[in-house]
């Protein structure tokens, strides 16, 4: 039997080349092009072997990105998508044609959210399409986090109802959810005394029996060590949590969500406590799961900046509603960030390289909140 | 894990066994070590015949009737205790969590205190109206504790511990209340209240014998979801566990074991806190380790402190309960204090 496709970890020759000095960050990141567990959340074995049909697809979607690929240069290197071109691995026109067919995988049909008579979330209609990757944007108190409990299930809706592929939340037990929706804290893992194969193990719960059993233990040994060599987590396994950084926290939770083989993953401002490194760090392996396996992404972010640079859908919620939905683009225009946050309109900065619209706000020029009313 | 598990488990089932023939020896009448562990060996069936009986039925009687009963009594409380004060800690995620943090001992003595000031030791159903009666008001307390914290059909944990708190300081100041009106020369409440194995046949085990086995399994089987209590609820949540039921259920079965030991033992404080620490410094926190360890340990623990509590001023008895705060508190002292020197050097 052949060893499996990520085992090799072949280093492509032209790693690093091209690329700006500082962003060598991506070493190891790049060598695997397969992802770990599918969409449907079970632990299929026919998704790591090699050769398989499945396979064939998913390196495709891999390769959907590649700007080596629409410039014409076809290159063998299916596993490289350089930080340089990644920021059009998705164009604005080409997923949402895409998606436009793709089942719903969260529906909010009138939801609303509301803690002792504070409407924290108004009524609210939003469809967020299997395989999407949302960004959900407003100023503080918002309702960011409220949406993200509606959605989650840890907040129930205080009017309308909340959909998760087609079924009403309230229907899932907690196990079942868990193996569909997984969500990533903002602060990553707490420092405790448990070891890092501990923690990823912890993913696998859901799937567990009463006595914390595995249906099939081979499988999933051989799963979280995929994780982990994907998330150059390996020689940590064995180091306790509270001997690593917050970064390499914020991964090792990254492997426990990843344990879970969701369909859907929530992020609730993950890229808070860490520094750039590793901010672009956990949202560029998210976006390598979204794009290897049709990974559904709804993330909660206070940097717009990254959300125009990540996300293909944002939405920007004012006082629990809906001020806008749609792509970067459309939604983050100056004036009405401006007035959303109360601050002067920021410049809006394009350049080639980034490929997403950036926002530089002046020092100096805060409006009280009112006057943006 | 399992691996693990097998070599701690081991040496503390070997502890436990040589403990027993230690502890066995300690009393009145000189019995030598070898002399005991043939008398125990003769009764097991298999291999009782390679033991014939060369000592006096007298021995005998001395270690099946009068010390083997109550070391064994220790034992399962002590494992009731501890295993308990691990899934408090466990569910509520705070250290100083202990069996007792919900109230049941406060409701207990309160029962207990209303049945010996009203001199009705024993009335209704001989021997067992006290114990029986103090199970049923430190259930009753449980069940008012849980009532006061629930929060629109949530249990938090500040809640859970605030009216805990509340529940045995009113309750604390009744038994109090009785035992400062109580007449008699011997003050038995606040005997009780300090816990004593003293006198106690070989029915208290059997009464305490199957909380301790059930709910010391149902405890273990909720080992993992304790592990992803240490996570924090919401994302414990997130990962697939049930936590309100998780939380409500494992504090019922805690509470419900602590209340059945204390019934037959009395109050008898620090196994429940400081075993758990101990288990934790040993072997990690590991709930599905530190739950049967605990339980082993806990044991183990008061096995020796009920020895001393006998022994150590020949006639007169320590109260248990002293004797595991004297016994409990400088050791876990050390522990903690060789715990930060070791933080120190890693970090």
């Amino acid at each position: 039997m052949k060893l499996p496709d990520w085992w090799r970890r072949e280093r492509h020759a032209q790693e690093g080349k091209g690329r700006p000095a500082g962003t060598n960050r991506q070493s190891g990141l790049k060598e695997t092009n397969q992802w770990i567990g599918d969409p449907s959340g079970q632990l299929q074995q026919k998704s790591w072997q090699i050769g398989d049909p499945s396979e064939q697809v998913r390196k495709k979607g891999w390769r959907i990105g590649d700007p080596a690929r629409k410039t014409g240069k076809v290159s063998q290197q299916t596993g490289d998508l350089g930080s340089e071109s990644a920021a059009d691995a998705w164009s604005a026109e080409g997923s949402r044609a895409a998606n436009e067919a793709a089942p719903p995988a969260i529906q909010l049909i009138g939801a609303a959210c509301t803690y002792d008579e504070v409407q924290a979330v108004q009524p609210l209609n939003w469809t967020v399409r299997r395989g999407e990757f949302w960004a959900v944007l407003g100023p503080n108190g918002s309702g960011k986090s409220s949406l993200l409990g509606l959605v989650s299930g840890s907040e129930r809706p205080s009017a309308g109802e909340v959909r998760l592929d087609g079924r009403p939340l309230a229907d899932y037990s907690r196990r079942e959810l868990a193996r569909r929706l997984a969500v990533l804290p903002q602060e990553g893992l707490p420092p405790l005394g448990i070891t890092v194969r501990d923690a990823l193990e912890m993913g696998r719960f859901p799937y567990r029996d009463r006595f914390g059993r595995e249906q099939n233990p081979a499988a999933a040994e051989e799963l979280l060590a995929r994780i982990a060599g994907r998330l150059e987590l390996t020689v940590l396994l064995p180091r306790r949590l509270d001997e690593l950084s917050g970064g390499q926290r914020q991964r090792a939770a990254l492997g426990q969500v990843m344990a879970q083989q969701p369909g859907i993953l929530l992020l609730d401002e993950p890229t808070a406590y860490l520094d750039v490194y590793y901010q672009l760090d956990v949202m560029e392996l998210v976006r390598e799961w979204h794009a290897e396996e049709g990974l559904t992404v709804v993330a909660v972010l206070h940097d717009l900046n990254l959300a125009a640079q990540y996300a293909q859908q944002l939405l920007l919620l004012r006082e629990g509603q809906c001020e806008a939905e749609g792509t970067p683009e459309t939604v983050l225009t100056p004036g009405r960030v401006g007035a959303l946050y109360g601050v002067a309109p920021p410049v809006i900065v394009r350049r080639e390289e980034i490929g997403a619209p950036q926002l530089l706000f002046r020092a100096g020029e805060r409006r009280s909140t009112d006057s943006g009313k | 894990m399992i691996r693990r598990l097998g070599g701690y488990g081991a040496v503390f089932v070997l502890l436990i066994l040589v403990s027993l023939v230690l502890t066995l020896r300690i009393g009145s009448v000189e019995l030598p070590a070898g002399r005991i562990a043939a008398i125990l060996l003769h009764e097991l069936p298999g291999i009782g015949r390679w033991f014939p009986q060369v000592w006096e039925d007298s021995a005998a009687q001395i270690v099946w009737k009068v010390r083997l009963p109550r070391i064994a009594l220790a034992a399962l409380v002590g494992a009731a205790l501890a295993v308990a004060g691990a899934a408090f800690q466990g569910v509520l995620r705070n250290p100083l969590a202990d069996p007792f943090t919900l109230g049941v001992s406060s409701g207990s003595s309160l029962g207990a205190a209303l049945i010996i000031f009203f001199g009705l030791r024993t009335a209704w159903i001989g021997q067992w109206t006290l114990p029986l009666t103090a199970f049923v008001t430190g259930a009753l307390t449980l069940f008012a504790v849980l009532a006061l914290a629930k929060d629109r059909g949530k249990l938090p944990v500040h809640g859970l511990l605030l009216a805990g708190v509340v529940m045995q300081s009113f309750l604390g100041a009744a038994v109090t209340f009785l035992s400062a009106m109580s007449d008699r020369p011997v003050n038995e409440i606040l005997y009780w209240t300090m816990g004593s194995l003293n006198l106690r046949g070989w029915s208290y085990s059997g009464i305490l014998l199957p909380y301790v086995l059930l709910g010391g399994m149902f405890l273990w089987a909720n080992a993992g979801a304790m592990n992803l209590f240490a996570l924090g609820e919401r994302r414990a949540g997130h990962l697939g566990l049930n936590t309100e039921r998780t939380k409500t259920t494992v504090l019922l079965v805690a509470t419900l074991v602590t209340a059945a030991a204390v019934s037959v033992s009395g109050v008898i404080g620090f196994v429940g806190l400081v075993v758990p620490h101990m288990i934790r410094l040993i072997a990690g926190p590991d709930y599905r380790l530190l739950v049967p360890l605990s339980a082993l340990g806990g044991a183990l623990f008061l096995m020796w402190a009920d020895t001393l509590a006998r022994s150590l001023f020949g006639g007169t008895e320590i109260p248990l309960g002293v004797v595991t705060a004297f016994a409990g508190a400088p050791f876990f002292a050390m522990l903690l204090q060789r715990s930060k020197r070791g933080k120190g050097e890693m970090g």
